[in-house]
């Protein structure tokens, strides 16, 4: 029976509230992923860029994340959603490896290997590259030295400058770059700079932290113009960890998630998620009844 | 000369005038020592290749392809010494008093007093060498002179007086290398004194690389005329046992300005204690004082920095940061502001603490092990901003301090 509150994100767009029905739903969707895993590891080839399985994390003790799942394929923009002191950053700092971060269970997988133990610059190297929400202040080291100095460290050599001068004139932070890393930076520099860093990187998955908050319309529009131009091409895809949703305007995303709590409460198409997210609010995320079969 | 015996009467009835910070080095055992040296006949030279590296690692260019002109010396014996430029002397003390009395005479002991400790006074009773760097009016020295004093035998002491004089209008950068060639024992003292004359513009970068059983006790005056500028740079690559050095500039023209810079490393059981005094004398006068300290080991660092404001618009600023590397180090920053008059602004910011987590993992995630980037931090850390220095020092400056950074 269907039920009249039909939740418009889910992806096959006809759950219900009735309980067997969204468990027979849900075990569908287990099923068919596993099935796709299977024929792509027999195949060779892995269809995830990110895989996070069961992913549990604590801080100091403390459980922030529970049991997530999270999945973003090649050259797919997946918005990560969710309040503040939801686990956001949590989840992306995880992904980087920040030894401050605790993993008790769950995987993570990039390309199809596991690289849950893997230090944070092997993770680098390996095409990961994140901005963070509040950067430190780096003393006496300048943004031009520290991104030369990254990318030498990695065998690149040519373009460097142009690319430098190319990027940091899109993001109008040319003034920034013989200036000591975030010292007397407001918080939309600093936003750019850190998405300035991420280019520069050329990962195959950027983790985009709160790019967004403290900046202003119009610069949220240059850095959705940028993403969407010049960071997420072929082979880079893209985890948009936003709570204000603000740069989903400006991107074109496939897919979000969103989270609460600790906890990943709902994934689906982009679009409809944040299309409810801003009517409604994360509370009709909180109410929705999806809740609770997912955890 | 009944001057000279005027000066050496006062250095001895001070010569066991204690210094009013840092340990107290019982220096009779070196001046009974020094008697015992003999000036032996081993030739230093320079340019070989172990010498040379050591040297290069305090700034010092042995093939001298970008410097003006040079002097280096050894224990108490000069080795060389000699200027390319015409309009620059450059001069050993004794040479100076014996030949150009008439041009130093108003300059001798007239920035450091020669009775201010013990060992201003044994510089005087026992100094030998040092260098007199006298820069004609308009002379403007692009590339660097450099000085190079080194300790080479055991358990000797150095003593030399060194006189910088800057006529009006003239320019010169002077880099100073200070290590020691083999014995890591010894005691360095050295007078310096300073004057830069109306308009001119005098850069002073001096790097140590010493051993842990030696001490040093620097002795440094400045005085600065009408529209004057002194910059200086001291880096401590590598501390000595002991080391106390406490300068002093004197802003004494109108609209003079002084920036006096240190970064200091402590490693094993060393003592330093290094601090800077800039007097505003003249109206207008600025300085800034900028020090940064880094404990490692089981060192002690005493940073010290007095503004004095005694003139009418007068501008200072000082700032004291310190790293700990260590648990078992231990960094002092005492910073002293003094404004006599209602005109005067003088500010002060003052920090000491260790590497934030945070940062170390903020660099990782751009791809840097924890190692690498522990250091891209501390080599930030010990970066001063100077202004002012030409680029040749600044690149130096540079490239020892991240070689320096590196290690630890």
């Amino acid at each position: 029976m269907e039920d009249t509150v039909k939740c418009v994100t889910c992806t096959l767009g006809r759950l219900s509230t009735d309980y067997l029905s969204i468990k027979t739903c849900k075990t569908i969707l287990d099923l068919g992923r596993q099935e796709v895993v299977i024929s792509e590891r027999s195949m060779g080839i892995a269809m995830y860029v990110l895989e996070v399985l069961g992913l549990t994390v604590s801080i100091g003790g403390k459980r922030i994340l529970k049991n997530i799942n999270l999945n973003i394929r090649k050259g797919e923009v997946v918005l990560l959603l969710g309040p503040n002191a939801s686990g956001k950053s949590t989840l992306v700092q995880s992904i980087i490896g920040n030894p401050k971060y605790k993993i008790e269970q769950g995987k993570i997988l990039f390309f199809g290997e596991d690289i849950t133990n893997l230090p944070m610059e092997a993770r680098v190297l390996k095409g990961i590259g994140l901005a963070y929400q509040l950067p430190p202040k780096i003393k006496g080291v300048k943004v031009r030295d520290l991104i030369i100095h990254m990318l030498r460290k990695r065998g690149i050599t040519t373009n460097i400058m142009d690319e430098l001068e190319k990027y940091a004139s899109l993001l109008r932070v040319q003034h920034l770059l013989d200036r000591e890393i975030n010292v007397g930076f407001s918080g939309g520099e600093m936003k750019r700079v850190e998405l300035l860093f991420t280019l520069m990187q050329r990962p195959k998955l950027a983790l985009l932290d709160e790019i967004d908050s403290g900046v202003d319309v119009e610069n949220v529009a240059l850095m959705g113009k940028v993403i969407n131009e010049h960071l997420v091409r072929n082979e880079t895809s893209a985890l948009i960890i936003t709570h204000t949703a603000q740069i989903a305007k400006h991107v074109k995303a496939d897919r979000a998630y969103v989270m609460i709590d600790g906890t990943i409460r709902c994934e689906g198409d982009a679009t409809k998620i944040v299309e409810t997210i801003l009517q409604f609010g994360f509370e009709r995320c909180i109410k929705c009844a999806r809740w609770g079969i997912w955890v | 000369m009944g001057v000279r015996e005027e000066f050496k009467e006062k250095a001895r009835k001070a010569s066991t005038k204690p210094a009013t910070y840092g340990p107290d080095i019982n220096l009779d055992y070196y001046i009974q020592r020094l008697k015992r040296i003999e000036e032996d006949a081993e030739a230093i030279n320079v340019k070989d290749p172990k010498v040379q590296g050591k040297l290069e690692s305090v700034g010092i260019d042995v093939f001298e392809a970008e410097r003006s002109g040079s002097y280096y010396q050894v224990d108490q014996q000069v080795l060389s010494y000699y200027s390319k430029i015409p309009g620059v002397k450059v001069l050993t003390l004794e040479e100076a008093i014996e030949n150009h009395w008439d041009e130093i005479k108003e300059y001798f002991w007239k920035a450091v007093p020669v009775d201010k400790d013990k060992y201003t006074a044994t510089v005087e009773l026992y100094g030998r060498g040092g260098y007199v760097i006298i820069v004609d009016d308009g002379v403007k020295i692009k590339q660097p002179l450099q000085t190079c004093l080194l300790l080479y035998r055991r358990e000797v002491l150095q003593a030399p007086h060194n006189i910088i004089i800057l006529g009006e209008n003239a320019e010169a950068h002077i880099i100073t290398g200070c290590t020691f060639l083999r014995e890591p024992t010894g005691v360095h003292l050295g007078v310096s004194e300073f004057y830069v004359g109306r308009g001119s513009k005098l850069t002073f970068t001096m790097i140590h690389g010493w051993g842990l059983q030696q001490h040093v006790r620097p002795r440094t005056g400045v005085i600065v005329e009408d529209g004057g500028e002194y910059i200086s740079h001291y880096v401590v690559l590598s501390p000595p046992g002991t080391l106390q050095t406490y300068p002093q500039v004197k802003l004494k023209g109108k609209n003079t300005r002084a920036h006096v810079s240190s970064v200091c490393v402590g490693l094993g059981k060393s003592v330093v204690d290094i601090g800077s005094e800039i007097v505003l004398e003249g109206e207008g006068a600025s300085g800034e004082i900028i020090s940064r300290s880094l404990g490692k080991d089981n060192s002690t660092i005493i940073a010290r920095g007095r503004i004095v404001g005694v003139a009418e618009r007068a501008k200072g600023h000082l700032e004291c940061m310190g790293l700990l590397l260590s648990n078992s180090a231990v960094i002092e920053a005492v910073p002293q502001l003094s404004a006599h008059l209602d005109d005067v602004e003088l500010t002060h910011e003052a920090s000491i603490g260790r590497i934030a987590e945070d940062e170390i993992y903020y660099l990782m995630s751009k791809g840097f092990t924890y190692d690498e980037a522990k250091s891209i931090i501390v080599r930030g850390f010990m970066s001063v901003e100077i202004k002012g220095l030409p680029k040749a020092l600044k690149d130096m400056i540079d490239s020892v301090v991240t070689i320096i950074s590196s290690k630890l």
